[in-house]
């Protein structure tokens, strides 16, 4: 570990400005994160652009806290009236709300503050204790190499998609194809720019802002629910809830470390981890048919597990600008929009290693603020669940299209926000995996730098990727991974076929 | 009583629909549109590219080739052959929490497709319970950036936030708290962020504005004073 970076990180984050905008971050997004429709991929994007006037540090550091924090914040809608917030809470519904429909909801809340807050700490923790071999090994990438990782964390998310492979592939692409309107990285040619305002290509800022608030409130004015009709008695008790969480360490860990693992797979997301940590709890109980009917240890596994992988979804996305989920493909927005490119830079001691440590202090820092003012607002936060959609939508509207014009004045922003915002609607409807698109606007041009960059190394050979040889066997053994993520589950489908 | 004019649009629509059932081998949908626009997107690029040097243009023609390959595949899914037609419309994942779905006893569902996967990058489909409520929210859309190009985005944004109320059957009291608080957080931004708000960036319109403070407005969200 850099220690003159992390000194340097220590003295940045601990000055009275970043530190109220940790908090206003983990405030923020625990608020984003409790009404139902949101989500920090949301609540992000509406930020990014009010960020532009803040220092990079700060402007990361905020919108890493509104990701942490609407972590927690989803469990909230999720206990109180059985919606979840985010759905990265799917899993906590399933025995957070029992618990409060049998009067234990401070309790439900409370686990899942602590839950939150302890795997959260314990993740980043773990992320910094292995960030010397993590800045070993994204050093040691070279550019052939940067450009299979861009194609393999693509390739990654198509097959993590519940949609067809196609499908996925076809959002890849697309994302891509924005990229390449605006000025070319190695020459000077302006693609595909009828008017002066598109010389500097589509803003993946507007891009962002229009898949992630626009479309999604097309889709909640075509929603009924997700509101709190009647009123929510929150009973039990919060010591009661911190008791039962610390009791139960072993869950709390292994799902914090499911979730980070899981996180750090480009495109699982917290969605699964969620899932999958709390099939594991059940899985391992001694009382499995207890889950379900309000199971403090499903709560802790759910709750542990998301915020964990907020931890992991940063490795692939300050390593190599592959975004593990939306959260972390708007935090890379966020970088790109700051100037900060995400890979070597992120972690050179020269360069940006104490914006990086900054970052994950943040969190670790964060992850505390979760658990005070989670353990403190518990008796207010049945007010967060009786929002009615129809402030949210018109305000949230408003923000994105006044903070899309700020971004650089342009009005193409504004169309480009509308368009985006449209499509993006009916890409979630049919089944088109939107961080794939998401993933290609954000890495298109990176993609474009290092494959020229590469052809130039080769002469224009594409050997550069396969000849180990020649080139070395990093390439060769990526381009053969991609391969296998690619043909895997028809070789998978095949193969169970043959067996019968 | 149905008017003429709709019966005959109705008509022509079904016969449309027909046509395109023909066609595609299934109902047409906003999907269909959807492929089309990705499909005509790509082939524009590739025609465009012939403009490019070779090495501008490798890079659009790689992309746009695949889009247009990806969306046709897609387009003309109902005639493909096995093996690849299961490639187009068949589910293929490593891991996704589907797989964990179902090892939860007890879970209905229901219950579990409301967890649509915003935050995994599996893409997800969501129910419309309206289909009127996202259409309208569209059109809207489309209204309030018709009116910031004429107007400015300063009044457009009142208008907007007016014209949803007016939809969402909103009461007279919240609708006005709802309408002022628009024109407050728009004016906030006029102040701080982007004076340009106030006139229409098409028709140069420039409507007058109420008098603003004498403030160093843009230090509100951290920068440095103007």
């Amino acid at each position: 570990m850099s220690l003159e970076a992390f000194g340097v990180a220590l003295e940045t984050l601990f000055t009275a400005e970043t530190m109220a905008w940790v908090i206003a971050g983990i405030l923020l997004g625990i608020v984003v994160g409790a009404l139902p429709g949101l989500g920090p991929p949301l609540g992000m994007a509406i930020i990014l652009p009010l960020t532009l006037p803040l220092e990079p540090t700060n402007a990361i550091v905020l919108l890493i806290s509104v990701y942490s924090g609407s972590m927690y914040g989803g469990s909230i809608a999720a206990i109180l009236i059985n919606t979840p917030g985010v759905s990265s809470s799917a899993a906590t519904m399933f025995d957070g709300y029992p618990m409060s429909e049998q009067g234990r909801a401070a309790t439900a809340l409370s686990i899942s503050a602590t839950a939150s807050s302890i795997a959260g700490i314990i993740t980043v923790v773990t992320l910094l204790a292995f960030s010397p071999f993590l800045v070993a090994v994204v050093l040691a990438v070279g550019t052939p190499e940067r450009f299979l990782v861009a194609v393999l964390g693509l390739a990654m998310i198509t097959v993590v998609t519940r949609g067809s492979m196609l499908k996925g592939l076809l959002a890849g692409v697309a994302g891509l194809a924005v990229t390449t309107v605006g000025s070319a990285p190695m020459s000077l040619d302006n693609r595909y720019t009828d008017s002066i305002l598109l010389y500097d290509g589509i803003n993946f800022v507007a891009v962002l802002i229009g898949l992630f608030a626009i479309a999604e409130m097309m889709k909640l004015a075509g929603q009924d629910g997700g509101i709190a009709d009647a009123d929510v008695r929150i009973g039990g008790g919060v010591s009661t809830g911190i008791r039962e969480t610390l009791n139960r360490p072993v869950t709390v860990v292994k799902s914090g470390f499911l979730g980070m693992l899981i996180g750090s797979i480009p495109g699982a997301g917290a969605t699964v981890s969620n899932f999958i940590a709390y099939s594991e709890a059940v899985r391992s109980s001694d009382d499995p048919g207890s889950f379900g009917t309000g199971n403090e240890t499903g709560v802790i596994a759910s709750e542990a597990s998301n915020n964990g992988t907020v931890a992991g979804s940063l490795v692939p996305a300050i390593s190599f600008g592959i975004p593990g989920s939306s959260s972390t493909a708007v935090l890379i927005g966020g970088l790109l929009m700051h100037d900060l490119r995400p890979g070597q830079s992120m972690f050179d001691p020269g360069g940006e290693l104490a914006l990086t440590y900054a970052m994950l202090l943040a969190l670790l820092i964060g992850n505390l603020v979760i658990l005070l003012v989670g353990i403190s607002l518990i008796p207010r936060l049945d007010v967060l669940t009786k929002i009615d959609t129809d402030y949210i939508i018109p305000v949230v509207i408003v923000l994105s299209f006044l903070g899309t014009y700020a971004l650089d004045t342009n009005p193409v922003d504004v169309l480009t926000l509308l368009l985006f915002g449209v499509v993006g609607f009916y890409m979630i409807r049919y089944n088109y995996s939107v961080i794939a698109f998401v993933l290609g606007v954000v890495l298109g041009d990176i993609a474009e730098d290092n494959l020229f960059r590469s052809l130039e190394l080769s002469d224009g050979s594409y050997m550069i990727f396969v000849d180990p040889f020649e080139y070395g066997w990093l390439s060769p053994l990526l381009f053969g991974l991609i391969c296998v993520v690619l043909l895997g589950p028809f070789l998978k489908s095949g193969l169970e076929r043959f067996r019968g | 009583m149905e008017s003429t004019l709709s019966r005959t649009l109705r008509t022509a629509l079904d016969a449309l629909a027909d046509a395109g059932t023909v066609v595609l081998g299934e109902r047409p949908t906003m999907e269909h549109l959807l492929l089309s626009v990705f499909l005509l997107s790509g082939l524009y690029m590739i025609w465009g590219a012939r403009e490019f040097s070779a090495d501008a243009a490798t890079f659009p023609r790689v992309t746009a080739g695949a889009m247009v390959v990806f969306s046709a595949l897609l387009l003309a899914r109902n005639y493909l052959p096995g093996p690849l037609r299961s490639v187009a419309t068949t589910p293929v994942q490593l891991l996704s929490s589907d797989d964990t779905r179902a090892d939860i006893a007890g879970t209905a569902d229901a219950e579990l497709d409301q967890s649509a996967s915003r935050d995994s990058a599996g893409s997800y489909t969501y129910d419309v319970d309206d289909p009127c409520g996202p259409a309208v929210v569209a059109g809207l859309c489309v209204l309030y950036t018709g009116l910031t190009f004429t107007i400015g985005m300063l009044y457009a944004t009142p208008i907007f936030v007016g014209a949803y109320a007016l939809w969402a059957r909103l009461s007279l009291p919240r609708a006005t708290v709802l309408v002022a608080g628009s024109f407050g957080i728009a004016y906030a931004f006029f102040l701080a962020v982007t004076p340009e708000i106030a006139v229409g960036w098409y028709t140069g319109w420039r409507f007058p504005v109420p008098v603003a403070p004498d403030l160093p407005v843009s230090t509100l969200l951290g920068g440095d004073p103007a």
